[in-house]
């Protein structure tokens, strides 16, 4: 009983918030503020192409990710340009990009005439965020770059290779034993002629 | 016939003491080409003992490379010459297995030595690798003198674009395969280099030979 209605109040809170500050919504359908990532999977050192949809008010845009430096050029009716210089030295992984839309502040006549319209978004900051996908140099030097040699060469068969030569040694004991044999069978022949 | 005349001076020419000479003679040759046998195989156990001596091993020796030449652009090697020990070999390529290892010339092919065809060329900055076999079954084989080479001797790769790239050796090393620097072998360079590798140190019929000579050379010339 208490789930029912504690789910229902708040679904009926979040229905309320919807209602009074509907989100922002860009030409081309998309809720305001989202950001795009180019290309999503990169190396370290790369540079990624950001592309920050803001609502058209917001004059000013800048962004922090652990991958690496974010940098936003001017707006074009709230659309703004910028890149992520990916860390050389960055671990593989993902990461977020978190994309800020900022009001430009009031100033003069001009800023009087906006004031209402940027109280819509209560001259407040507003954030969005996407991630990017760092991969390690080794993986994609695998399948791009030459192989890689990592070991020693075997280039010997040891038909000149130092060392004791067998063949020798047994030709040689052979004959020491024929000769100690012969040697053997004379002493006793002659010792049996004495006697 | 009494004791003490000339007579007794005489050959003795008795049936039985000339046989007994002659038997006598007979074991005097017969002892000594057992003799004669016996020395032969001592002479022959001796030197199957001792052994021959193998590969020359590398003095180890090195300097500091200097000076150098201004690199080339890559050209498929063709021959390799080392004069200083009589080498004058064609060049085949060598690829390099998926498990990282570095193709050999055919083992019946002892006169040629091969060159890394994912590497660069010779001449091209970075490490070029030639490598080429000690020995075969047969005997000595194209590198089995590589280990002789000391530092500042040359070497000459000659190229299909008509190029000879001279190279200076700095050092020559004998690395065991169990303990390989194949970064320190292999690895880039920011300038052009040559490593010549064949098989050295002792030689074991099941597991081959426990090291890899490898001489590091830089390109100095060019023509």
């Amino acid at each position: 009983m208490y789930a029912t209605r504690f789910a229902a109040g708040t679904a009926m809170a979040a229905a309320l918030l919807a209602s009074a500050a509907p989100a922002a919504v860009a030409n081309d359908g998309r809720t305001v503020p989202y950001v795009h990532a180019t290309p999503g999977n990169v190396q370290p050192g790369q540079t990624v192409q950001l592309v920050l949809t803001c609502p058209t008010e917001a004059a000013t845009a800048d962004g922090t990710s652990q991958a690496g430096t974010i940098h936003f050029g001017s707006a074009t009716k709230g659309v703004f340009t910028g890149t992520l210089q990916v860390h050389a030295a960055v671990p593989a992984g993902q990461y977020t990009v978190t994309a800020n839309c900022s009001s430009a502040a009031p100033s003069g006549k001009s800023a009087e005439k906006s004031e209402k319209s940027t109280e819509k978004s209560a001259g407040k900051a507003v954030t969005t965020t996407t991630t990017v996908v760092v991969t390690t140099t080794t993986t994609t030097t695998a399948t791009t770059h030459p192989a890689t040699v990592t070991g020693p060469v075997r280039t010997g068969f040891g038909g000149a290779a130092g060392g004791p030569d067998s063949t020798q040694i047994a030709i040689g004991t052979t004959l020491a034993a024929a000769a100690l044999g012969t040697a053997t069978l004379m002493l006793r022949r002659r010792a049996a002629n004495r006697a | 016939m009494p004791h003490g005349t000339p007579a007794d001076t005489t050959p003795d020419t008795t049936p039985g003491r000339a046989a007994s000479a002659a038997a006598g003679g007979g074991t005097r040759l017969r002892v000594t080409a057992l003799a004669a046998t016996l020395g032969v195989a001592a002479l022959l156990i001796h030197n199957g003992i001792t052994g021959t001596p193998g590969p020359p091993t590398a003095d180890n020796s090195g300097t500091t490379p200097t000076g150098g030449s201004a690199p080339l652009t890559r050209s498929t090697p063709t021959w390799i010459r080392i004069p200083a020990i009589a080498v004058n070999a064609r060049l085949i390529g060598l690829d390099v297995s998926p498990t990282g290892e570095l193709d050999v010339p055919p083992a019946d092919r002892a006169d040629v030595a091969g060159w890394n065809t994912d590497a660069v060329t010779p001449g091209e900055t970075g490490t070029a690798v030639i490598a080429g076999h000690v020995d075969n079954k047969r005997g000595p084989a194209v590198f089995y003198d590589l280990g002789k080479l000391g530092t500042g001797r040359k070497i000459e790769i000659h190229r299909r674009d008509g190029h000879t790239a001279v190279f200076t050796i700095y050092a020559v090393r004998t690395h065991p395969r169990d303990n390989f620097p194949s970064t320190r072998v292999y690895g880039p360079t920011g300038r052009p280099e040559l490593r010549v590798i064949t098989c050295g140190g002792t030689y074991d019929e099941h597991t081959g030979y426990s090291a890899n000579t490898v001489v590091y050379a830089h390109l100095t010339a060019t023509r």
